[in-house]
């Protein structure tokens, strides 16, 4: 079980998360990192796989403690702990076969030894369903979607126990979206698969995940379990999320939320809660005072001042769209 | 381009060839223009009017004689064929060359890949040594030092390769630098590929590609500066049939006998621009929006 | 008004990457060409501007304008149409936008380019084309990186506005955007139609089409397979590969983990 308290990082003075908390428990188990740019959602992952320093909190795989791993406990780690990246395209050494790169992996690792490498090369192509003969390929020769199952195949390769799939489908097309999406289906059923999943696409995060974490530049606003939380969001922010999303049957006419202003950055936040100016339920309360994360209801943590009055459903969000201010910087 | 290729290929070997001569047009003339030296450098013995002539042999009743149709190129002061000595010439230019390159790529590929690679400090001081070395231009350093050394072919190889290294390991470190900073290696940190591996393994092939297209437009520059130096009696000494070298000692006959330093100028010239073709050549064929890839 | 394609034939030597029969856009609609990579969408968008050619592209067939054809314009010709009539705004706003001006600058000089020689007048219309789409005429003294992605894209279609278009070419203006500016980016192209304009949405997202397009077109490996109202062919897909495409697509509320 992956254990994140309290992680924060900070660049140069910029605090790009504040005070993360989640937990991504034994499979088969999806939890969800939603957000969009300059959420944070990235950074997240990189502190927790060592890519990046955490600033402050804990990070832990069981008992291990991960951000404070010396270089030998590391590289152990990084057999339990694994990582698809954003951008197929840029994971694979443009010069090395693609059953190079995944022996490679095997090797460093001392999991199998040299006489069953190959046929242990041609099973993790198997399952990502890849026809063993690709592994004479190079990236090149491949397309969009094979390229990212073979990153999949390399980062099940030592059976980890978490994988960190940040932004997986976001650079295929969608018929191929599709698949990869079923590939991780498949893949979470068969290994009981762990993973976190980061994401800027509710849709595939209320397919894939048990949990969601939602993100506004570097706080949680919001966590719980998908379902709910996207059926019965309980912060602006996710509600507007939620309504943005253009679905194939469109929605009714007046019932998107409209955020006025532009996001602001980590930079400079705004005083009180990081989503106050463009909230369209602020309140002076929201521009002083910054809202802490709480336990609404059950298993619901918000991160909202009028979080109570989401839960019975009083609060009204949709309306005009108001003029637009620019934040002065 | 590729599928231009692949729909069209044609099942004669010579048909495939002559294709590819036209997509890569500079590859291919490089190639054909650098085999020819090669070619007369190896079987220079045999393809030579008068092998004798490339040493010491002194031929006084056919001094400074026009080309003929016995001398091809003229002879020379001592009565020399010209021809004889401007293709064992080949064999010294592009052995010079051959050496200085191969010390400078030995010396400063190794130092820009790990300077590249691990930066910090490491980076800093060999960035350092290389800047003290490039501020000098590198003709000059290779007089100041073949002055100190005496003239031999040797000291040509060493005072040239000190010049040059520096040039190697500052390509190198960019290309390592920024290769460093690319997705691909991150995965590999990431999947607890360890930093040697990786530096050899990922970086270093990736990185190399530059270094060889630079090592054939250099060819062309280091036969120049080689030939500056036994023009100006620094380098090779006589009766070695060094290019620039009879470049130099025709130069008081030129204005009567113009053969002397006509037919050497010429070959260092072609040598130069042949070998400046291939890299050229090299450098369209392994851009990435040309060569793998579309 | 209308952006009317016949018979449109694109090809980058012998590969031919669009072959068109038939395409119109009325003012005052939004049609969205859907496709994925390789479709031929963005190709169709740019022949409009004629700016085919340049990129090595052969182009046979005909798109009229207001039944005025146009790729048999001269390049004066041209330049009378392209930003005045026709206007195309990009998935990466900031790369369309000269670095070190600024975009009262890139207002005065497009206006003035165009006929608008005296310099109040040009400001007076630069800031009513941004009021449009609701920026402050402050933005006017800004530079283009001093802006987020979703302002640039106004400010884009802000500039379309003072010059007064007939036809908006979008290709993916919002697929570099977050969902939430998206959705306002959105919002403001379906407020366009108000003004007459003829909008060709081209996009790989079937949500974006289904928000704002009336029209829609599929596109698959350069030939348009279906077209028709957004509703019904989204509804009720006719072709194989439009039914494909929605059901790639996942949906909210589709059902979680199993």
């Amino acid at each position: 079980m992956l254990r994140v308290e309290h992680l924060s990082v900070a660049f140069g003075g910029v605090t790009v998360v504040d005070d993360v908390s989640l937990e991504v428990p034994a499979g088969p188990h999806g939890v969800g990192l939603v957000g969009e740019s300059g959420s944070g959602k990235t950074t997240i992952a990189r502190a927790i796989l060592r890519l990046t320093p955490a600033s402050s909190g804990d990070i832990r795989l069981d008992d291990v403690d991960v951000a404070a791993a010396d270089r030998r406990t590391l590289a152990r780690l990084r057999r339990r702990l694994q990582v698809v990246l954003q951008d197929p395209d840029g994971t694979l050494d443009p010069r090395q076969r693609v059953g190079s790169a995944l022996a490679e992996v095997l090797t460093t690792h001392r999991v199998v030894d040299a006489a069953t490498l190959d046929e242990r090369v041609s099973e993790l192509l198997g399952e990502v369903g890849l026809d063993p003969e690709v592994a004479r390929r190079l990236p090149h020769q491949l397309s969009g979607g094979q390229r990212q199952r073979v990153a999949i195949a390399r980062a099940l390769a030592l059976e980890p126990e978490v994988v960190i799939l940040d932004e997986p489908t976001s650079a295929l097309d969608v018929s191929v979206q599709a698949q990869v999406l079923a590939l991780i289906e498949s893949l979470r059923e068969r290994r009981r698969l762990s993973y976190l999943l980061i994401s800027h696409n509710l849709a595939i995060v209320e397919r894939l995940c048990e949990d969601v974490v939602v993100l506004y530049l570097g706080r949680v606003v919001e966590q719980g379990p998908t379902r709910e939380v996207l059926a019965r969001p309980l912060h602006p922010y996710t509600a507007a999320l939620r309504s943005a999303v253009p679905d194939i049957v469109p929605r009714p006419e007046g019932t998107r939320i409209a955020l006025s202003g532009t996001p602001a950055s980590s930079a400079h936040l705004p005083s009180g809660c990081a989503f106050h100016p463009r909230c369209p339920a602020a309140t002076d309360l929201c521009a002083r005072e910054r809202p802490m994360l709480r336990e609404v209801e059950a298993g619901r943590w918000v991160a909202c001042h009028r979080a109570e009055e989401m839960a019975r459903g009083t609060l009204t969000l949709t309306g005009q769209l108001r003029d637009d201010e620019l934040e002065e910087s | 381009m590729s599928t231009l290729v692949a729909a069209t290929l044609e099942p004669s070997r010579l048909a495939r060839a002559r294709r590819w001569a036209r997509l890569n047009p500079s590859l291919a003339f490089g190639a054909v223009a650098v085999s020819l030296i090669v070619l007369v450098a190896v079987f220079a013995p045999l393809l030579a009017p008068n092998p004798a002539d490339a040493g010491n042999a002194t031929h006084p009743f056919v001094v400074l004689q026009g080309p003929s149709w016995s001398h091809w190129f003229g002879t020379d002061q001592v009565g020399r064929d010209i021809l004889t000595r401007v293709m064992y010439g080949a064999r010294v230019s592009p052995l010079i060359a051959v050496a200085v390159l191969a010390v400078a790529a030995v010396v400063g590929v190794p130092l820009g890949l790990v300077a590249g690679f691990f930066g910090g400090v490491i980076d800093d001081i060999i960035m350092r040594i290389t800047d003290v070395f490039l501020a000098v231009p590198a003709l000059l350093l290779a007089l100041a030092l073949v002055t100190v050394l005496s003239p031999t072919m040797t000291s040509t190889i060493v005072a040239i390769s000190v010049s040059w290294w520096p040039w190697y390991a500052r390509l190198v470190r960019g290309e390592a630098a920024s290769i460093r900073e690319r997705r691909f290696i991150e995965s590999a940190h990431a999947l607890g590929i360890p930093r040697w591996r990786i530096l050899l393994r990922h970086v270093l092939p990736n990185a190399v590609t530059p270094v060889l297209v630079q090592l054939s437009l250099d060819f062309g520059s280091v036969i120049l500066t080689a030939s500056a130096l036994s023009f100006l009696g620094l380098g090779v000494q006589d009766p070695v049939p060094d290019w620039g070298l009879m470049v130099s000692e025709g130069q008081i006959y030129f204005t009567t006998n113009w053969w002397l330093v006509t037919f050497p100028g010429l070959a260092i010239l072609f040598c130069a621009f042949a070998f400046n073709i291939l890299g050229d050549g090299l450098r369209d064929r392994f851009d990435p929006r040309q060569g793998l890839g579309r | 008004m209308t952006l009317a394609y016949r018979d449109l034939s694109i090809s980058f030597g012998e590969r031919q990457v669009v072959a068109l029969d038939e395409l119109r856009v009325e003012s005052g609609e939004i049609l969205g060409l859907v496709g994925e990579s390789g479709s031929g969408k963005s190709m169709t968008a740019t022949a409009a501007l004629g700016l085919a050619p340049r990129l090595g592209a052969r182009v046979s067939g005909s798109i009229a304008l207001d039944g005025e054809e146009l790729l048999t314009l001269s390049p004066a010709q041209w330049a009378q149409v392209r930003g005045r009539r026709i206007a195309m705004i990009f998935q990466n706003p900031s790369s369309a936008f000269n670095p070190v001006m600024k975009v009262g600058d890139v207002f005065a000089r497009t206006l003035k380019l165009h006929g608008e020689t005296s310099k109040d007048a040009a400001r007076e219309r630069s800031a009513a084309s941004l009021h449009e789409v609701l920026l402050p005429a402050g933005v006017l003294d800004r530079y283009p990186h001093q802006l987020s992605g979703g302002q640039i894209q106004r400010v884009a279609i802000a500039l379309a506005l003072a010059l007064d278009v007939q036809v908006l070419l979008a290709d993916e203006a919002t697929s570099a955007l977050d969902v939430t500016v998206q959705a306002e980016i959105l919002t403001l192209l379906s407020r366009l139609k108000d003004r007459g304009i003829a909008i060709l949405l081209i996009t790989h997202d079937l949500g974006v089409v289904a928000e704002v397009a009336d029209r829609v077109a599929v596109m698959q490996r350069g030939c348009v397979v279906e077209t028709g109202e957004t509703a019904s062919v989204l509804g009720q897909p006719s072709h194989a590969y439009t039914r494909s495409l929605i059901d790639a697509v996942p949906r909210l509320g589709a059902g979680g983990p199993r």
